[in-house]
């Protein structure tokens, strides 16, 4: 499920990108920036899906692509469509379920993603409700909740969009100031005034939960 | 006992009427200057007490850190007020009447200067939902045009509420905070972590 990763970082990243990946012989590119996804809503789905099922993925960065068309699908729009009725062969749902056994305890973003048609939107607010009632969220334990199979697909479909669009960070925020030499010696390059805003983040929301 | 602590902000705001003062009382250990007094004018008509001026409460978080809430009166004259309490500030709740057109239309103005000024991790609680002819957060999402900004219907009156309105911004900011952290090497990906 590399690409998954790749697509997240991507994203998250904001900067102008091509992911060129290969299913089979067949290799193809889906170029990335600011405003979207390159190419018309149809293209952009299409390619969307053929990325999480791709054998091999990789990620180019560079500012002087030459795009093709000046058609953007903004990423939640794009995500919410590559995922509309997206089901798994057995291959994809296995890769998808031990995915989700690799992530840690979570934090979960709130976002309107009704207005862009993301079809899934109530299995996402109420992972968002659990993770209100709990203080974190347990990717593992929702996707296990599932009562049926068309159930489990519409979770991982959630976990597939809220990852890719960093809607999910790691609940990894140090708490204590102490750690900072080793969070920052871990987490490479991150500045120490973003650990501390997640530190300061993380024990208002602590206090403001006890009260 | 004079420690020194860190003070971070957080900023209620919204139109008149919009439950400002309550829940900056509900998310507060202790009111200071609370300024409500009997309102004149236009906005008796509205209500019978309005504030002068701004809400402000504290939360003591602990030992080392507080959070200082400020109540903001919606009129577009106290636009410059950005500039001084976004200083330090973790976030902005904006707060609209559902059922006022007027509170609509005010909200709209701020948001625009909120949006093209500030640039704060934001929610918008829509209060009053169980009054007749109160909008629907998607209505009112459409018709302030928020763009990304997720509209949580709200009752400022209710403590559990209202933390849950701090707790969605809290935890968006987060997110966003933690994604950051994710700092991506362009030439170095490592692509066996998945954050
Ligand atoms: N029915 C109902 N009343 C609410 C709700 N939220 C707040 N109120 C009431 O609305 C009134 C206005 O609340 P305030 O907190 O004074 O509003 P404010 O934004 O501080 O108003 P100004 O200071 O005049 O700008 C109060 O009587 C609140 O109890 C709600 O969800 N439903
Ligand atoms: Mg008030």
């Amino acid at each position: 499920m590399n690409s998954l990763v790749y697509l997240r970082r991507m994203i998250i990243n904001q900067k102008p990108a091509r992911l060129d990946y290969t299913k089979g012989s067949v290799t193809k590119s889906i170029y990335y920036e600011r405003a979207g996804f390159e190419g018309s809503h149809n293209e952009v789905a299409q390619k969307l899906r053929e990325v999480f099922e791709a054998d091999s993925v990789n990620v180019v960065t560079s500012t002087d692509f030459n795009p093709l068309t000046s058609k953007r699908i903004f990423a939640p729009q794009a995500i919410s469509s590559a995922l509309a009725g997206y089901t798994f062969n057995a291959e994809m749902r296995a890769s998808l379920l031990s995915f989700t056994m690799r992530l840690p305890p979570l934090i979960v973003r709130l976002y309107p993603m009704q207005r862009y048609a993301f079809q899934d939107n109530s299995a996402y607010m109420k992972m968002h409700m659990q993770y209100q009632h709990n203080g974190s969220f347990r990717m593992q334990s929702y996707v296990s909740q599932a009562e049926n199979t068309r159930d489990e697909i519409v979770r991982l479909r959630v976990m597939m969009a809220t990852y890719i669009l960093g809607l999910i960070a790691p609940m990894n925020a140090p708490r204590n100031e102490n750690h900072q030499v080793t969070q920052s010696m871990l987490q490479r390059n991150a500045p120490q005034s973003r650990k501390r805003k997640t530190s300061i983040l993380s024990r208002i929301i602590d206090r403001i939960r006890g009260l | 006992m004079t420690e020194e602590k860190q003070i971070v902000k957080l900023v209620i705001t919204g139109p008149v009427n919009a439950g400002k003062t309550t829940m900056v009382q509900n998310l507060s250990d202790s009111q200071i200057a609370a300024t409500d007094v009997a309102a004149t004018d236009q906005v008796s008509q509205l209500k019978a007490m309005t504030t002068v001026g701004l809400d402000f409460g504290i939360l003591k978080i602990d030992d080392s850190l507080e959070m200082h809430l400020f109540g903001t009166p919606g009129q577009a004259r106290f636009n410059f007020m950005w500039k001084i309490l976004s200083k330090g500030a973790i976030g902005a709740i904006f707060l609209v009447d559902s059922t006022s057109d007027e509170s609509m239309l005010e909200m709209k103005k701020m948001f625009e200067y909120f949006s093209e000024n500030v640039d704060l991790p934001v929610v918008v609680g829509a209060t009053k939902q169980d009054l007749p002819g109160a909008k629907s957060p998607d209505e009112i999402a459409a018709l302030l045009e928020l763009g990304d900004t997720m509209v949580i219907p709200v009752d400022a009156r209710v403590k559990e509420g209202s933390k849950m309105l701090a707790l969605t911004l809290l935890g968006n900011a987060l997110v966003e905070a933690q994604a950051g952290d994710e700092e991506f090497d362009d030439d170095n990906y490592d692509y066996d972590e998945l954050f």
